[in-house]
């Protein structure tokens, strides 16, 4: 499922990411996300919200579309 | 005896981990620091002798994520690590993420630089219940490792012995290699193979770049002589796309080292009342709330009620028009008596009793109270949240979140706004941006002005907020749909919410208060010799004479024409000369003349970075769009009000 169809407070791991929109990969991936990344969501509004390691991201939804997740 | 001898040190890192205030306790050169992510848009370069011997150069860059660069401003840095020989690199980064932000530093000593790794904000870290094991990270890594703490000038001394250290070629680096897959390190080793030339960084990360399709990689191998050969391995390598692959493996290299050199105990929660206004603040409606409480505190009362109401009756009234220009009219009187360069000086228009007058006593209390207010809402973290919070509106008008810091510095100074559209990510939105900034947005001054005229009628500063927000929408929404180009993405790191250190906020209001006062100080004094030149020539007549006509049509007072004429100059300064008028104008009037000034051209300064920044051609179209457009708002607002009988 894409991180923006995920619920708030679930833990997810990335599966994968879209990578035809390179500019959209290069950015998803210096947030630090990868396949096998753990990460958790926060809000949904107004911005996607969610925590990696030790950072909160905030990110629209036409990048959140791009991370596809999978409860642990 | 031994002469100077001169090193080069650049810092780099992720966007928000302090590496400007690092720069500032290296170098003593203050740059703008903030808790908000790109805040530094240039290179700036700052010089300091470290004994008899050491001058070191020390290079603040713009926040970097990957030698795979997307940004421009990522660009200027990777172009400086390519091109210049630093004698050290500081890789700063913010400790209690260390583990986002290794993968760099394996990349930087993949590349064979002199590295030296910086954990910033390392107090941070042990508010969060970890601790790092220094001596082991740095054995590990073979470069050294220094904590710091630089809003608070934690760890410096350390940092500066390791710099010289290193300078002089006392520290043995050896070097590391990342763990490739098999398949990924022949692929590696095959270009590396090919490629003879000497480069700044080491071939294993020239030929890493490179078959991840990065162009700039490609451009400076260009004279290989197998060049050929290896444009033919990469067009082969194109669809295997590695830069995930790449990227995955440099972060399984950081997690292996994190994992054996970070420890996790438990760490203090946040305080209950912190983590209360951290989730309001990114709350949807909270969010809102929050700005509309900081736009009534922060901006209306404090920078308009205390900034241009307090300090600017107590400096123009009490001191301007009790002591100085009363005394300056007396002393000019009686050294040069009733000529025409005793109005050069004093008089209505002298230099010294309008343009001196207008540059200390109406504008710069008002910039100060902004850039102060400005500057803790930037420490303390909460511009990102207001970038979240209108990331959805900004959408609307082709712009993402990110536009947040240069619009709301507009509201401090256009001029400096528009060079900060430079941490926008298109050219797209850097021209929507630097268009809404001349035409809708009106600087600290202005502002300072408008809330002094209308505020004591709330129901007048309403009509001017709503037409703006009007045009404000309208242009956003026109120039989203007919300008070509891919839409703004928005991705943005929230800091934790800090509370500003006082010391900190006083020097960054100081230092971007010099930046205008150096800026305008002497556009002031140069329009007051311009308006005298231009009353004895006449020419200054014909210019109020023919902006009469507008602002005739719009219903004002011919005399409006001549602070049109000022605006010309000056968004400011014009509105400064309505300041002196409003007494004998109507509370319509006003309304229509502020909203005019507000959308006039902006001043000249402004122009100059517009022309600067977007090109001339795109400058001047703006230009001469925006006059007749702000009249004609003029014109069509009084006509509305006079027929809604206000």
């Amino acid at each position: 499922m894409r991180l923006t169809d995920g619920k708030i407070n679930n833990i997810y791991i990335v599966e994968s990411i879209e990578i035809v929109d390179k500019d959209a990969l290069n950015k998803i991936s210096s947030m630090g996300i990868l396949p096998g990344t753990e990460l958790i969501l926060l809000q949904k509004k107004p911005t996607l919200v969610f925590k990696v390691y030790n950072s909160r991201f905030a990110i629209d939804n036409f990048l959140g579309g791009k991370i596809y997740v999978r409860t642990l | 005896m031994t002469g100077l001898r001169h090193f080069k040190v650049l810092l780099i890192g992720n966007p928000n981990v302090g590496k400007s205030a690092l720069f500032y306790r290296l170098s003593g050169k203050y740059v703008s620091v903030s808790n908000y992510p790109g805040t530094t848009v240039d290179i700036t370069r700052g010089r300091r002798k470290i004994g008899e011997h050491h001058e070191i150069e020390f290079i603040d860059t713009p926040g970097f994520y990957n030698l795979m660069t997307i940004t421009e401003e990522e660009k200027v840095t990777k172009k400086l690590l390519l091109e210049e020989t630093p004698d050290v690199v500081l890789h700063v980064i913010d400790a209690k993420n260390i583990q986002r932000m290794l993968p760099l530093t394996l990349q930087l000593i993949e590349a064979g630089l002199p590295v030296i790794l910086v954990l910033n904000m390392f107090d941070e870290l042990k508010h969060r219940g970890l601790e790092i094991n220094l001596p082991r990270l740095e054995h590990e890594l073979r470069i050294p490792v220094v904590a710091t703490v630089a809003t608070k000038g934690i760890g410096i001394e350390n940092l500066v012995s390791r710099i010289v250290c290193v300078c002089e070629k006392r520290y043995n680096y050896q070097r590391i290699s990342i763990d490739y897959t098999e398949e990924l390190s022949k692929k590696i080793d095959n270009i590396c193979n090919l490629l003879f030339n000497q480069y700044k960084i080491s071939n294993r990360t020239i030929a890493a770049l490179l078959l991840q399709g990065d162009e700039d990689s490609l451009d400076i191998i260009r004279n290989e002589k197998n060049f050929n050969q290896i444009q033919d391995i990469l067009m082969n390598e194109k669809q295997n796309n590695f830069r995930l692959e790449y990227a995955k493996i440099l972060h399984e290299n950081a997690m292996n080292i994190v994992e054996e050199n970070v420890i996790i105990k438990t760490g203090d929660k946040d305080g209950f009342i912190k983590s209360l206004i951290d989730n309001f603040t990114m709350h949807p409606i909270g969010g809102l709330i929050s700005v509309i409480i900081i736009l009534y505190f922060g901006f209306y009362k404090f920078v308009g009620g205390v900034g241009a109401g307090v300090l600017v009756d107590f400096i123009e009234g009490d001191i301007f028009e009790g002591i100085i220009n009363p005394y300056v009219n007396r002393f000019f009187d009686s050294l040069l008596g009733k000529t025409i360069f005793f109005d050069l000086f004093a008089g209505e228009y002298g230099v010294i009793t309008l343009g001196i007058r207008y540059a200390f006593a109406i504008v710069l209390p008002v910039v100060f109270s902004f850039f102060l207010m400005f500057s803790i809402l930037e420490d303390s973290g909460y511009l990102v949240r207001l970038s979240m919070v209108l990331d959805n509106f900004l959408k609307k008008i082709g712009l993402s979140g990110r536009a947040v810091i240069p619009m709301v510095l507009g509201l401090g100074c256009g001029t400096m706004a528009t060079v900060v559209t430079r941490t926008l990510e298109t050219v797209r939105e850097r021209y929507i941006v630097t268009f809404l900034l001349a035409l809708t947005i009106p600087c600290s001054g202005q502002l300072g002005v408008i809330i002094g005229l209308l505020g004591g009628n709330f129901k007048y500063l309403l009509v001017w907020f709503i037409t703006i927000v009007i045009i404000f929408l309208l242009s956003g929404l026109i120039l989203n749909r007919y300008l070509k180009g891919k839409p703004a993405t928005f991705f943005m790191e929230i800091p934790p919410l800090r509370m500003p250190i006082l010391g900190n906020v006083l020097l960054k209001t100081f230092s971007r208060l010099k930046w205008y006062a150096l800026e305008i100080i002497p556009i002031f004094i140069y329009i007051s010799v311009l308006i005298w030149v231009g009353r004895i020539t006449k020419i200054f007549d014909l210019l109020t004479f023919i902006l009469s006509y507008p602002a005739r049509w719009a219903g004002l007072p011919e005399k409006m024409g001549e602070i049109f004429l000022y605006g010309f100059f000056r968004r400011d300064f014009g509105a400064a000369g309505l300041y002196d008028l409003q007494n004998s104008i109507t509370p319509v009037q006003t309304v229509v003349s502020v909203v005019i000034l507000t959308l006039f051209i902006p001043c000249v300064a402004q122009l100059s970075v517009m022309m600067k920044e977007r090109g001339s051609k795109n400058a001047i179209l703006m230009f001469l769009f925006i006059v007749p457009f702000a009249f004609l708002v003029g014109i069509v607002l009084n006509y509305i009000l006079i027929l809604g009988g206000f």
